[in-house]
């Protein structure tokens, strides 16, 4: 799927938060949104989504497959969500709800899109468990989200938005919550599950080390503004940016001092 | 059913419950059948211990004590769960329109609101007996709206903490609409601390009900209550301490059970809480 986000603005009462934002995903294209924290990165993903913060106003255009998604009616909208669309949050301890049991939060979008039955949800809900390497995924989808780790909190994250074999996936900062060796095996899966379903994907980080292992361009914001775009080896190897500069120095001197 | 079963699972919540049982089903058996009449006052039978006619005694004008007390039992019953419906009513409008509504709707409400907790239920209770006579309606009135606007503010922040929560919005991105997502997420997540504030909206009712008409504003002379029985014996309980003792104790356990019951209903809701259960993944390495 396409995804092609012209001149977004969004507004919050009367502070502009995203100006004039351009974000084009070519069909089963890997794009990366970084940018420092209040960049814009965030707002740009819940904007695609429609699901603003209460009294922010979007103009523009966000165009999924060529359809205008901006000013497109709440109900029309919860149809492309979490069928077109799969989404995964960042914080995997708070983004599962939880006096649900995990198999059910898995299944919910394809219960919701009414895309399986009760029986048929609970079986593809085994399998998608058992897609993101979640031990023992027959028991494991009748627990609750505290009885699970946060990298298996995560994987449960990918699992639910890649369920319903979304056409575009978009990841709010999947790994910064999770300790470096999970972070690894997690964005390891995670770009392994988006290639092999052919998925465009839309990857938001503030890491460049994470971004290099799943993206193949970058769109660089800073201060609700793309001040960058570039291929990721181009970007690594010569930032224009100061924004870009920053960050990619500040990549190497992480991976420098690691011992 | 999920919630039942963790909630009589453990002795927390089974007692409660249990007593709580026991009155309903006297409150219910009462209403055709006591041992003897319960307003029947025969003078030769005053102040009688507790025996085999009589278990819980007499009082001072000869009536058998535990008929009266199984007959008052549905006053409680009636007097609890009418309160405690008019109070969640009252309070899940009050904290949706708090925090769910568009923001100047919020704002009038969360005013209505702290104005409204400023009164204290008893005395309202009282207000509205001095007007238009004491009666039940007056305390279901009285204790409804009292606890409806406490649950309203409690209720309040706890909506606004699961609506704005991430698993909330996640749900919206798996495609939930509105009302599904408050149903499904908002709801649910909610549902353990307005379990709490409806057990003491009812404990409360119990409590106000029985003061109430202790004081005379509450149940007329015909509706037999604990309350009135407790007033009617207190002058006595130095002397007859036995036949007193039993709507008091009636009060208190009641009270005591909801109190609990709200507390193990809230434990047995939450996964989090429940102390046993299955763990069908134990923790392990991610």
């Amino acid at each position: 799927m396409t995804l092609d986000v012209t001149d977004l603005v969004v507004e919050l009462d009367g502070r502009r938060l995203l100006d004039g934002v351009d974000l084009h995903v070519p069909d089963g294209g890997r794009v990366g949104l970084v940018g420092a924290s209040g960049s814009g990165k965030s707002l740009t993903v819940l904007a695609v989504l429609g699901l603003l913060p209460e009294g922010a106003v979007a103009r523009g255009s966000v165009r999924l497959d060529g359809r205008e998604l901006l000013g497109l009616p709440e109900r029309e909208l919860a149809r492309v969500r979490g069928r077109l669309v799969g989404t995964v949050f960042q914080d995997p301890r708070s983004a599962l709800d939880p006096v649900q049991r995990v198999g059910r939060q898995i299944a919910e979008p394809l219960r919701l899109h009414r895309l399986a039955g009760r029986a048929e949800a609970r079986r593809r809900a085994v399998e998608a468990a058992r897609e993101v390497d979640l031990p023992d995924p027959g028991t494991l989808v009748d627990a609750y989200p505290h009885q699970l780790s946060g990298g298996q909190r995560q994987r449960v994250g990918i699992a639910t938005a890649l369920v319903t074999r979304p056409g575009l996936v978009l990841a709010d900062e999947p790994t910064t919550a999770l300790d470096v060796t999970t972070q690894a095996s997690v964005l390891a899966l995670f770009r392994r599950l988006v290639t092999d379903h052919g998925s465009s994907l839309v990857f938001v980080t503030h890491d460049l080390a994470v971004l290099a292992q799943v993206a193949t361009d970058v769109v660089v914001l800073a201060h609700g503004r793309v001040v960058e775009r570039a291929t990721v080896p181009d970007l690594l190897r010569s930032p224009a940016s100061a924004e870009a500069r920053e960050l990619v120095a500040a990549a190497r001197a992480t991976t420098w001092s690691a011992p | 059913m999920t919630v039942l079963r963790e909630l009589l699972r453990r002795p927390r919540g089974a007692v409660p419950a249990a007593w709580l049982a026991l009155v309903a089903l006297a409150a219910l058996v009462s209403r055709w059948w006591t041992p003897q009449d319960p307003f029947r006052a025969d003078p030769y039978q005053q102040w009688q211990g507790p025996s085999v006619a009589h278990p819980f005694g007499t009082d001072a004008v000869g009536r058998d004590v535990l008929s009266y007390v199984l007959a008052a039992s549905g006053t409680t019953v009636v007097v609890a769960v009418a309160s405690a419906a008019v109070a969640v009513v009252v309070g899940v409008l009050l904290a949706a329109l708090g925090s769910l509504a568009r923001r100047w709707v919020r704002e009038v409400t969360v005013v209505l609101v702290d104005v409204l907790v400023a009164f204290p239920t008893i005395l309202v209770a009282m207000a509205l007996a001095a007007v238009f006579g004491g009666s039940l309606g007056v305390v279901v009135v009285a204790v409804g709206v009292g606890y409806g606007v406490a649950i309203g503010r409690v209720g309040r922040g706890e909506l606004r903490r699961v609506a704005t929560s991430d698993y909330v919005l996640a749900g919206r991105a798996a495609g939930l609409g509105a009302w599904g997502s408050l149903r499904r997420h908002v709801l649910p997540n909610a549902a353990p601390v307005l379990v709490v504030q409806v057990s003491l909206a009812m404990a409360t009712s119990v409590l106000a009900e029985a003061g109430l008409s202790f004081l005379g504003y509450g149940a007329s002379a015909a509706t037999p209550s604990w309350g009135r029985l407790l007033s009617d014996l207190q002058p006595f309980l130095a002397v007859h301490p036995w036949t007193v003792a039993w709507p008091g104790l009636a009060i208190t356990l009641t009270v005591l059970s909801l109190n609990l019951l709200g507390d193990a209903l809230r434990d047995a809701a939450d996964p989090r809480l429940r102390t046993s259960g299955r763990r069908p993944a134990e923790r392990t390495a991610p």
